[in-house]
């Protein structure tokens, strides 16, 4: 079998495929070790989540209207926390 | 999350996705930049994967690890135009740029570095009238994509940036008055080393260029690290004038330049013997972060402690990023059914109806990493509920006293107002208090009370109120 040349795209695909797998399964080890497996997600994380799940329901709801809608008014770059109600 | 349900598991994909791209994308940019250097790319995209930083935001939900594979890819899609000759590629590396500025409010401040320094240099060289029209193409490019986001969103976003880098959360998020000063700047370049190679490959970096230097005894130069080095600079400066204290995780997205620098070093040593002591150091060192934050033990400061560069200068941060965000919640069993109680009582409220055009607001204050607005949030979307929440943000006691009426006009917007305790109360439960205490008690209260508060395993309670109907006198509390 012939070894890809590692100025190739593909020699550089391999690679990044082989780092993430790796570091996939350390993650996996390490979540199971601290315990954030078995709770919920914190803080931001649930945040974003949530509006992931916000979003989704939006696209379901709207199409792409509904994708746009929740694009700029629930996206979440800014945190939740200091956005005004939509009613205020 | 269309074809893999509605799970953490389906979100949480996105981040070995970003690993891939953030690899890929620093090889190819790296050989890109170092052509004639068949290992230097690899060597810096495995080095920079295993930085405490890097592994710690490659293994939980957040923006910052996609947003530095976007980084990453932006910069091998700029490097590939070719110095802007090539016109598709330009395009490319133009809405690249603006979906970077969306993957991350302030994104664009990381990019700044890299892209000034890129077009100054691509600039000096004919065709300069092509080559500018390719980079303004793009750089329109990339500013109409962001301006999806930011346009709508642009007021808040200051009014955000401003009160936590030299507003009233200033001191609580910025660590004083004002995000810009020098204080901040030791700060964050100490912990841009410290969460990223450590202060051990620092100085193993420092050492391998005197060797390099030494040996050929002459101060090598690259015009390249040169460029990189300023490009840095320009990001750092960016980074600090509206940057909050997190550690070096702000500049996640660029520490590329850093593994790039130790890689460098090492590899300009002319001696093999020599070369090959300080890389195998290098790789010790890389060994050890990947064993300690995975294996090993959950070390590491307070961030706000070391804001000094002696005698507190930790040399890594090994800091479990989880442990340290969830604290004791995390050893408590089946924690995320007591938020169903919750959901069910507003659920069973008459003022929890809503609607398609207005969904129910909910003020959830809590300071609880996993008892908070957003798991709130989750249980409800997940239950196909249409509710909108906010919670009150950290402030000084003072600065709440202050706001007290302006906050309190926000919370009157809402329908459910739900108020966690602690014994003893701690500094948000008291600011909360300041501003909802007068909404929820007395004879002019807005909010009565729903049943008795819920208690949660480790002690807190969370009490539901609901709007009293618009009417010269409130309700007695049910």
């Amino acid at each position: 079998m012939r070894v890809p040349n590692p100025a190739s795209l593909r020699f550089a695909v391999l690679f990044s495929l082989a780092a993430s797998a790796i570091l996939a399964v350390l993650w996996q080890s390490a979540a199971a070790r601290e315990g954030s497996r078995g709770q919920p997600l914190t803080w931001d994380s649930a945040g974003f989540f949530a509006d992931a799940l916000v979003i989704k329901r939006c696209i379901e709801g709207d199409g792409l209207r509904g994708f746009w809608h929740a694009w700029v008014h629930v996206s979440p770059t800014t945190p939740r926390s200091c956005r005004r109600s939509p009613h205020s | 999350m269309f074809p893999l349900g509605e799970t953490r598991c389906a979100a949480e994909l996105v981040l070995p996705i970003a690993t891939f791209v953030l690899v890929l994308s620093t090889v190819r940019a790296v050989a890109l930049l170092y052509p004639e250097s068949r290992w230097t790319p690899y060597a810096t995209a495995a080095f920079l994967c295993v930085f405490p930083a890097a592994l710690s935001q490659s293994r939980i939900y957040l923006f910052e690890w996609p947003f530095a594979a976007s980084v990453a890819a932006t910069c091998w899609a700029m490097l590939a135009t070719d110095r802007f000759t090539n016109f598709p590629r330009s395009l490319v590396f133009g809405i690249a740029a603006g979906i970077t500025a969306l993957v991350r409010a302030g994104g664009p401040a990381l990019l700044t570095g890299p892209c000034l320094v890129y077009a100054a240099v691509a600039l000096r060289e004919a065709p300069r009238g092509r080559k500018a029209l390719n980079l303004g193409i793009a750089a329109a490019a990339g500013v109409a994509v962001a301006a999806t986001w930011y346009l709508p969103n642009l007021t808040t976003f200051l009014e955000y940036i401003h009160q936590v880098t030299y507003g009233d959360q200033a001191s609580l998020f910025a660590g004083g008055s004002s995000a810009f000063s020098w204080d901040n700047a030791l700060y964050t370049f100490q912990w841009y080393w410290v969460d990223g190679a450590g202060i051990p490959a620092a100085a193993l970096m420092l050492a391998a260029y005197a060797t390099a230097c030494a040996m050929e005894r002459r101060w090598i130069l690259s015009a390249r690290m040169g460029a990189l080095f300023v490009a840095f600079a320009i990001v750092f400066v960016a980074v600090i004038a509206v940057a909050q204290r997190a550690g070096g995780v702000l500049l996640l997205a660029i520490m590329g330049i850093q593994s790039l620098a130790v890689v460098r070093a090492v590899a300009i040593v002319p001696r093999p013997a020599a070369r090959g002591g300080f890389a195998l150091a290098a790789a010790l060192l890389a060994i050890h972060h990947l064993y300690a934050m995975t294996f090993g033990f959950a070390v590491g400061r307070d961030r706000s402690e070391g804001t000094g560069p002696f005698p507190t200068f930790p040399l890594w941060n090994h800091r479990n990023l989880y442990v340290g965000v969830a604290g004791p919640a995390r050893q408590e069993k089946a924690l995320g059914e007591w938020m169903s109680q919750i959901v069910d009582r507003i659920e069973a409220l008459p003022v929890a109806k809503e609607t398609i055009d207005r969904p129910v607001q909910v003020c959830f204050n809590a300071d609880n990493p996993i008892f908070q607005l957003h798991t709130l949030r989750i249980e409800a979307t997940l239950r196909h509920h249409n509710w909108h929440g906010i919670q009150l943000f950290w402030l000084p006691l003072e600065a709440a006293r202050k706001r007290q009426a302006e906050l309190q006009e926000r919370v009157l917007l809402m329908d459910v107002l739900v108020n966690r305790t602690t014994k003893p109360p701690s500094e948000y439960d008291k600011v909360v208090a300041i501003i909802t205490g007068p909404l929820v008690e007395g004879a002019s209260r807005r909010f009565t009370q729903v049943g008795e508060p819920v208690r949660f395993p480790n002690g807190d309670e969370y009490t539901i109120y609901q709007r009293i109907p618009d009417s010269s006198s409130p309700s007695k509390p049910r």
